[in-house]
């Protein structure tokens, strides 16, 4: 007694195209390659084929779907915004190519490494290692001009600094100290589908009368508090 | 020898000062150990609960929100003023930091994830530290929603015996309904609360663009300050929480709003990430 297990059915494609492929191509093996911006329709057709002892007749199918090719900033540049309560830097940001556009799109910050924050002390009531906050922002939205994006607002408060500008040195804090984070910004290509394309190391160094604030070598420059 | 007896006095702290002794090496972070149906944590910082619940939370990702100790005893505290400085200001009274030392608390594995194992946990957790002698007495409160809150509510006092506080985010005040930044809500919040309860009270570190880019109403008359911040922190849709640390030496409190989820970075450290995607 015997029973006749059918082999698996092999879907041998045939062909593989996009209809445009100025904006994707299509290789042997199914591998996709953004050529241009903008939406087109990946094409393919084949053969379904089964082999063996008992086979059934060969069916064509020719599968199609959607293909979108995003475009991804390859960097950004930081220009000051201004002063936000004084201690605080406030920036603005240009996503890089500008031939692209990134409008309604979503970028957003993470850590790529653990911050340091050199006016800590212990039993102090503030971060002893830094972190962004993971906000987000939507690139030309919120009032934000044509592939720009911010604010992003960083360092302590204003009384935070005065807090450690009164306390620290005499924990044993030399002036002046360095609050550093590690920022890497991600660009949104669909909901799920982020690509990180920079790091930045944002700081804000704290002297006994002066804050100054930079991300990505743009500086409030000095500021007397 | 004049050396000597002045050594002797700061080492054995005279009157009501703080006890004045070097400043340990304390952890970087708490530890927490896997071994089988327990876990440990283990920490060592003038805070050490503080520390333990840090890593807890990073951890195991509860929501734990922190409410300092307002420890002022000098059995509590301990002499931290840096050697140059006291050189340099030898009229001055200096600063301390709180006495704590080494923790470790043994408590239930999480095998499954749930708020009643987070509060078996964290119950077990801050009942071992009320039980050593490190600055404080600590309890446990929970939300619904699954947060939880450690709220200092004992403190030594000059004589060592244990008193009652109450916490400051008890404090009841009074938020007039008004359309506003959750920042800026966090401000006229702590503006209440410090007329309120004739305390100071500063932010220093807070996720500054989620809260300036959520506009919340949050209002209420005579209700705990704790209710109010959580209403505007909740509102920002994201997994925030709320230390607010405590220094007698100004006196003042100090909140900060923590926001993310600390990963391994892959270095020996711990790096925050996003903890829910923007919404479009």
């Amino acid at each position: 007694m015997w029973r006749y297990r059918a082999p698996p059915k092999r879907l041998v494609l045939r062909q593989l195209k996009t209809e445009n492929s100025s904006i994707a191509t299509v290789d042997y093996y199914a591998k996709h390659t953004g050529v241009g911006v903008g939406s087109t329709t990946s094409l393919t057709s084949g053969q379904i084929s089964a082999a063996g002892r008992a086979t059934c007749p060969q069916e064509t199918r020719s599968p199609q779907g959607p293909t979108d090719v995003c475009p991804v900033p390859t960097s950004e540049t930081t220009t000051l915004y201004g002063k936000y309560q004084i201690t605080e830097g406030s920036f603005v940001m240009t996503l890089n190519p500008g031939a692209d556009n990134y409008d309604q799109h979503y970028v957003t910050e993470g850590n790529y490494a653990q911050g340091r924050n050199t006016c800590y002390w212990p039993g102090a009531s503030m971060p002893q290692y830094p972190s962004v906050a993971g906000s987000s922002w939507l690139v030309g939205g919120n009032g934000s001009a044509h592939n720009q994006y911010g604010l992003d607002s960083i360092g302590f408060s204003s009384a935070g600094v005065n807090y450690i500008q009164t306390n620290a040195p005499a924990h044993g804090v030399n002036f002046p100290c360095v609050v550093t984070f590690y920022q890497e910004m991600s660009y949104e290509c669909d909901a799920s589908t982020y690509y990180v394309y920079s790091q930045n190391t944002p700081t804000q160094t704290i002297g006994s009368n002066t804050v100054n604030v930079c991300r990505a070598g743009v500086c409030t420059g000095t500021i007397p508090f | 020898m004049l050396n000597k007896m002045l050594l002797a006095f700061v080492v054995l702290g005279g009157g009501t000062h703080a006890q004045s002794v070097g400043r340990p090496q304390y952890m970087d972070r708490a530890i927490v150990q896997h071994n089988g149906a327990v876990a440990t944590v283990i920490a060592n910082a003038p805070i050490p609960l503080y520390q333990a619940i840090s890593a807890i939370r990073e951890e195991y990702g509860w929501r734990v929100n922190w409410e300092q100790a307002p420890c002022y005893s000098h059995l509590d505290l301990v002499d931290d003023t840096a050697p140059e400085w006291r050189n340099a200001h030898p009229e001055s009274k200096g600063v301390t930091r709180p006495a704590g030392g080494t923790f470790r608390s043994v408590f239930p594995e999480i095998t499954e994830s749930s708020v009643a194992n987070a509060k078996e946990a964290l119950e077990q957790i801050v009942s071992d530290y009320n039980a050593t002698d490190n600055p404080g007495k600590y309890a446990l409160r929970a939300e619904a929603d699954g947060q939880f809150f450690v709220v200092g509510t004992q403190v030594k006092d000059e004589d060592g015996t244990i008193k009652a506080v109450k916490p400051l985010l008890d404090t009841p005040i009074t938020l007039t309904r008004e359309h506003r930044t959750a920042y800026a809500t966090l401000e006229a919040i702590l503006a209440a609360l410090s007329s309120a309860s004739g305390q100071k009270v500063i932010m220093m570190s807070t996720p500054t663009n989620i809260l300036r880019n959520t506009q919340v109403t949050v209002s209420g008359r005579s209700v705990p300050a704790r209710q109010l911040l959580q209403q505007t922190l909740n509102s920002t849709n994201r997994s925030v929480e709320y230390e607010l640390g405590y220094d007698p030496d100004n006196p003042i409190y100090i909140l900060n709003v923590l926001a993310g989820k600390a990963e391994d970075d892959g270095h020996g450290g711990k790096k925050l990430v996003p903890v829910d995607p923007p919404t479009v």
